[in-house]
């Protein structure tokens, strides 16, 4: 019945037909859809599997009582990212109390030139070379880099979601992908 | 259709959810229950809440209607039997 529904009802029509009915079966939807998606992401910034879990739950927790607040101008899934995103961003900080965690490298938006690293070299690389380089990168770097080739977001939907311009989203890429490019030098030198 | 090694890493790390998405659905449905129970609580106490805090502060209460009218005024239900013209009676 669930997978059934799971495959006829999109995100918007079970987020308004659970906030009007109440009814389990649509948060079911969207949990089924979506529930691994968020436990992957949190996993790949947390680095930990029981933290991971633990933020799964109150990510969750934190959309069913604020579904009312979903106002359909963004697609569900950015929206729900974007809750997943600021919750890991927010407990990495909480551990470090490490303010400036977010606003660094936001300081020097001057450099706009491009990268000159094309995206194909991102994306097609080895899955567990991916995941070891995605290790070593600083948290913002690494979602940032999540969302825009993971979750497909524009730099205005990743804008929106960071608080910040998009021209320093831009710069925050560049450098996210610079440092990726370096630390991939580091440990496979025939590159 | 291109390959992005992203998403394949999302499919990998989302594969490690399988046996934890029973337990974290549960917690889910607790939690949320939960938050609703003391959702409903508030609802049905908090104007008792506030209308003691109110009497207690030496506030009043809402206006109530009067029951009785020491003028004489007409009754509610319409069967008024003071005369209309008193000086006719």
């Amino acid at each position: 019945m669930i997978r059934n529904i799971t495959l006829t009802v999109s995100d918007e029509e079970a987020v308004t037909e659970y906030i009007a009915t109440q009814n389990q079966k649509y948060f079911d939807v969207l949990y089924t859809r979506y529930s691994s998606k968020i436990f992957g992401k949190c996993l790949s910034i947390l680095k930990d599997e029981e933290k991971a879990e633990d933020a799964t739950q109150e990510i969750f927790v934190k959309i069913l009582l604020n579904l009312s607040k979903f106002s359909g101008k963004s697609k569900f899934s950015t929206w729900i990212y974007s809750i997943t995103y600021n919750f890991c961003i927010d407990t990495i900080r909480k551990g470090k109390k490490d303010k400036s965690i977010l606003v660094e490298d936001m300081t020097n938006e001057h450099d706009m030139a491009e990268d000159g690293i094309e995206d194909r070299f991102l994306m097609e690389m080895n899955v567990k070379r991916l995941k070891i380089i995605l290790e070593k990168i600083p948290v913002t770097d690494k979602a940032i880099l999540l969302m825009k080739y993971q979750d497909d977001m524009s730099i205005k939907e990743i804008s929106g979601i960071l608080d910040k311009s998009e021209s320093a989203i831009k710069m925050k890429i560049k450098r996210a992908k610079q440092k990726f490019k370096r630390i991939h030098k580091e440990n496979y030198a025939e590159f | 259709m291109p390959t992005n090694s992203f998403k394949e890493l999302e499919k990998e790390s989302s594969k490690q959810f399988d046996e934890r998405e029973k337990r974290v659905r549960e917690n889910v449905n607790h939690s949320v229950g939960f938050f609703h129970f003391i959702g409903d609580i508030l609802e049905l106490f908090l104007p008792k809440l506030v209308s003691i805090f109110v009497n207690v502060t030496g506030g009043k209460g809402p206006v109530q209607e009067r029951e009785h009218d020491p003028e004489g005024g007409p009754s509610s239900d319409g069967n008024d039997l003071r005369p209309k013209y008193p000086n006719t009676h």
